[in-house]
């Protein structure tokens, strides 16, 4: 069905592109600065640059520990997501049969849905606090894995509830036993709806910052979007560095998102609706 | 489903073991901790001082209180009557199939994977009032007279704080595209044989059909709502005078600057009785929805 | 499940082993301190340099690592934060505040009367220790207290017709209009964080309708202080667009980068200066009344900002602790501070005229006017409860916004202050 080139055709065209420049533009724009000195920021912001340059980028990298920070982002990411796919997948499973007290279990998987994690700064961070993991970064992936559990278990039941039942049950009369069901039939076919789950899981721990932030102290456990945020506060406020350590900060998930598009994109499209 | 063994069914229960565990401990454990200590002062050093309902009476008396609840309301607002109308009209456009579109729907998606650190970092410059974009753009096109301090305004920097929400619709549009996606071909294929043009077929089958989408979207953007802390607090510290503060900037802020736990866990208290009446109303409407087919 | 426990265990077991590795090691005490000197600043600097002589002298035996929060604010709340979490640092400094005494009452801090002996106790004036002493338990050693001045662009006034910095309040304003005729934003401030440059001018204005007597009695509702909140009402149509929501950096960008002719800062600024524009500027006594409640050259300072540390268990850690702190309070550390890092300290001093003779001419500027000050007053934020500090961005917001009365202001301040 190709339209016709009607004028609300062109309209559609205009709107849709126009929304495209509105939304990439200024990231361009951000990028384009990172490769300015801070001085011609603030004299001509918008002209064309004179000289584009890394030094923004090597001082950066010079004065702080990017690297690691991206480590310990990726790290907290990873556990979070790991923890949560494996607790999702097994609680979805089980939730595939029939058992007493299931009505029950459903609701208090469901109850996390519910309210709004931020709500809980205090007593997580009293919690990190008690069992020592204040500073830490396992005290920031668990927590973040906490948080996250109820959405990923949410998608993650959700396609799983919409699998066909006879597959279980031939692998059952087959004499399978429930792990082996769990690993090599069930497993197998989730695969979209886990990947539904590891983008929201990934995407809102490698950008989360109120909790990174309390529970941080050291370099050691800082994270990218920690790190970004001080290079705007005091005695830092170089904003051409703050545009350089930004751009570093946001061009991992970019290179991972432009290389899994297909996946990501198609990922979502099989798993999201079933929520 | 009925005719898997019991003796299956007990072990099942066993495989949700963990993630009843987890919930347990970041939810039921929190939810208790928090109501027991919002009946105490506290600055989080020194010892607790019981004060019954003194932290809730503190916090509905607060004007400031009023002003976080009112912006978080705004919020809800901003996603409700903005942010999910727009990805509808950016999915039944895309859904249109019109050139390009497969790349349209890659780029829209861009920004969610950008964290709302850098975002809420990048539009604090769009918006400065000397070197930001928008400003520069006003006055590139003669609308000089309409430059101001976009974030130092309390009648813009509410709006200003909410438009990178309201534009980054990728994931919404998403949602919805998928859900346009499982509408069958044939219905529109019966409706253009009844002479109906592209915006009847979006009236009368795309838009009916999205419901359920609709709903998820509620769901996800209003907990994010509710959530949201990078905005405020990064391009406008929750000012000026407040009026950009929400509930979540306002926990952070008791908690944090002010050493109030006990008015920060109150606050949360009600944050969490927000997203509960939230979230009802949408379980609700889809158990309807549920009925209904 | 069994692998998921298995892997679990494993993680656990891998975490264990990971912090005894680090446990162990040599017998040499590492004394880990936390401030917000930044190396990008001359002050970080010098505190780095500072540590770096300590760790040579005492090479074997101690070795002081510091970790940095630039961001003073945060650095403060950082600061409680870990003080509740049962992880004090081993040393740190903040805003001794008379309405705040939560972290000395925490019982996790360093007694340092034993400590005390009558050498170290002369390197200290007998107030700023009577100042910290709570019930008879020193938690804390005097750091510093520094004057926030005004500074100007030199340049900037000469070019609005002014060769010297405004005397009297009337002449200071006649002056913010000759800039503002120039298109010059007169002088920086912001309000986010902890609005210091606006408080600290509310303080200036405060001091001079109040006197010292009353400024720094802590009351906050009074004809004074309203008087002072119309006039930070008025200065601010001669600050930058961006004032409203900026921060400390921002603000004090704006005066490095020329954008502004005056801002009210401590001897800190100095060393954040670029040295282009460092050459342009130079200090002054701020303005006040004729026959004011006030004498001439009164100045506005920050808290007290003592040192501090955590109670420790090992009396070797203490005695190192104590032994760093020594070495920082010494005069031989106090020059060096104010001399390379432009950060003026507590403990005692005298600056030979050779010392003076490697001082750049800003620097002895503000060393003179330092040393001549007459009266004191203490910045009125320093002495707000925590509550009313964390509400006073915004209320000084609605004040300049015109959205709140300048009695209003007072009245609500007072009242956040009660709470």
């Amino acid at each position: 069905m190709k339209p016709k080139l009607t004028a609300s055709c062109v309209m559609m065209y205009i709107f849709l592109y126009l929304m495209l420049i509105v939304m990439i533009v200024p990231f361009l724009w951000l990028i384009l600065s990172s490769f300015r000195p801070n001085m011609e920021l603030f004299s001509e912001p918008f002209s064309l640059p004179r000289h584009l340059s890394l030094a923004n980028y090597s001082a950066v990298l010079a004065s702080h520990p990017m690297f690691l920070y991206l480590f310990n982002t990726v790290f907290v990411t990873g556990v979070a997501a790991v923890i949560d796919v494996t607790v999702a997948v097994c609680a979805g499973y089980g939730c595939m049969h029939v058992f007493k007290g299931k009505g029950f279990v459903v609701f208090l998987l469901s109850l996390g849905l519910f309210i709004p994690t931020n709500a809980f700064l205090v007593p997580y961070y009293i919690m990190v606090n008690k069992v020592g993991l204040y500073d830490n970064l396992w005290g920031i992936a668990l927590t973040y894995a906490g948080i996250n559990l109820p959405i990923t278990v949410m998608v993650v039941r959700g396609y799983m509830d919409t699998l066909p039942t006879e597959l279980m049950e031939s692998a059952h009369i087959d004499g399978a036993t429930s792990r082996q069901t769990l690993i090599h039939i069930v497993l197998p076919i989730s695969v979209p709806g886990i990947v539904t789950a590891c983008v929201f899981v990934v995407i809102q721990c490698w950008n989360e910052l109120l909790f990174a932030n309390i529970l941080n102290q050291s370099d050691g456990s800082r994270t990218l979007q920690v790190a970004i945020r001080s290079f705007l506060t005091t005695f830092e406020a170089n904003y051409a560095y703050a545009f350089a350590a930004m751009v570093l900060a946001i061009l991992p998930t970019i290179i991972v998102y432009s290389l899994l598009t297909n996946q990501i994109i198609s990922g979502m499209t099989a798993g999201a609706v079933k929520g | 489903m009925q005719r898997v063994s019991s003796k299956r069914g007990s072990s099942a229960f066993w495989y949700t073991v963990p993630a009843l565990a987890m919930t347990v401990a970041f939810f039921v454990v929190p939810l208790v901790y928090l109501i027991v200590v919002s009946l105490y002062k506290w600055n989080g050093l020194g010892a607790m001082k019981f004060v019954g309902l003194g932290n809730y009476t503190y916090i509905f008396n607060n004007a400031n209180f009023h002003k976080a609840l009112r912006v978080t309301l705004t919020w809800l607002a901003s996603a409700l009557f903005l942010h999910i109308p727009l990805g509808m009209v950016l999915s039944l456009m895309l859904n249109r199939r019109p050139k390009g579109w497969r790349f349209l729907r890659v780029m829209y998606f861009i920004p969610n994977v950008i964290s709302t650190t850098a975002v809420s970092f990048m539009w604090y410059f769009i918006y400065h009032s000397d070197m930001g974009m928008l400003n520069g753009l006003l006055r590139a096109v003669g609308l000089g007279h309409l430059t101001r301090s976009w974030l130092g305004n309390t009648s813009t920097a509410l709006f200003c704080n909410q438009v990178p929400f309201i534009l980054y619709v990728g994931l919404t549009t998403i949602i919805f595209l998928t859900q346009l996606s499982t509408v069958s071909p044939e219905l529109y294929e019966a409706a253009e044989i009844d002479g109906a043009d592209g915006l009847r077929k979006d009236l009368y089958i795309s838009i009916p059909m999205l419901k359920p989408a609709i709903l998820t979207n509620v769901m996800l953007n209003g907990a994010f709502c509710l959530r949201t802390f990078e905005y405020p607090f990064l391009m406008t510290s929750g000012g000026p005078s407040n009026s950009t503060t929400n509930l979540a900037l306002y926990i952070y802020r008791e908690m944090m600057s002010a050493n109030r736990y006990g008015v920060s866990m109150a606050a949360g208290l009600v944050t969490i009785l927000l997203g509960v009446l939230l979230m009802t109303i949408v379980t609700l409407l889809q158990k309807e929805r549920k009925v209904k087919l | 499940m069994k692998k998921l426990l298995s892997l679990m265990l494993a993680l656990s077991m891998l975490l264990g082993c990971l912090s005894f590795a680090a446990a162990e090691g040599n017998d040499v005490i590492e004394i880990n301190i936390y401030h917000h000197m930044s190396t990008d600043t001359a002050r970080g600097q010098a505190t780095e340099k500072l540590l770096e002589m300590f760790n040579e002298a005492y090479a074997g035996q101690y070795k002081a690592v510091s970790s940095v929060n630039p961001d003073f604010p945060t650095y403060q709340e950082k600061v409680k934060a870990m003080i509740a979490a049962n992880e004090t640092p081993d040393i740190f400094c903040y805003n001794f505040n008379p309405n705040d005494l939560s972290r000395q009452e925490s019982g996790k801090l360093m007694d340092f009367t034993p400590y005390m002996d009558e050498a170290w106790k002369a390197c200290f004036k007998e107030s700023d220790l009577e100042l910290l002493t709570l019930d008879g338990h020193l938690y804390s050693i005097p750091r510093a207290q520094q004057s926030a001045v005004f500074y100007y662009n030199t340049e900037l006034l000469a070019a609005a017709g002014y060769d010297h910095f405004p005397t009297t309040w009337d002449e200071f304003y006649a002056c913010c209009e000759a800039l503002k005729a120039n298109n010059v934003s007169a002088i920086s401030l912001y309000t986010a964080d902890d609005a210091w440059y606006a408080t600290c001018f509310l303080t200036y204005a405060f001091a001079s309708y109040a006197g010292s007597t009353v400024a720094n009695s802590g009351v906050i509702d009074c004809e004074e202080m309203v008087k002072a909140a119309a006039d930070l009402q008025k200065v601010w149509q001669y600050t930058t667009n961006d004032a409203v929501g900026a921060n400390y950096s921002v603000a004090s960008n704006n005066f490095a980068n020329g954008k502004t002719a005056m801002i009210i800062d401590g001897p800190w600024l100095m060393g954040s200066l670029p040295e282009d524009i460092a050459g342009k500027v130079a200090v002054a006594a701020a303005p006040n009344f004729e026959g004011g409640a006030i004498q001439d050259n009164y100045q506005v300072t920050d808290a007290q900002s003592p040192w501090a540390a955590a109670a420790q268990a090992d009396p070797a850690k203490a005695e190192a602790i104590v032994a760093l702190l020594k070495y920082l309070t010494s005069e031989e550390a106090v020059k060096i501070y104010t001399l390379e890092g432009s950060e003026y300290q507590s403990a005692r001093m005298t600056l030979t005229d050779e010392d003076k003779a490697g001082m750049t001419p800003l620097q002895l500027g503000y060393y003179e006017l330092y040393a001549t000050g007459t009266e004191n007053v203490v910045n009125v934020q320093r002495n707000l409860s925590t509550a009313a500090n964390s509400a006073l961005p915004s209320l000084v917001e609605s004040l300049v916004l015109g959205e709140i009365s300048a009695a209003d202001f007072a009245a609500q301040l007072d009242a956040e202050n009660a709470y």
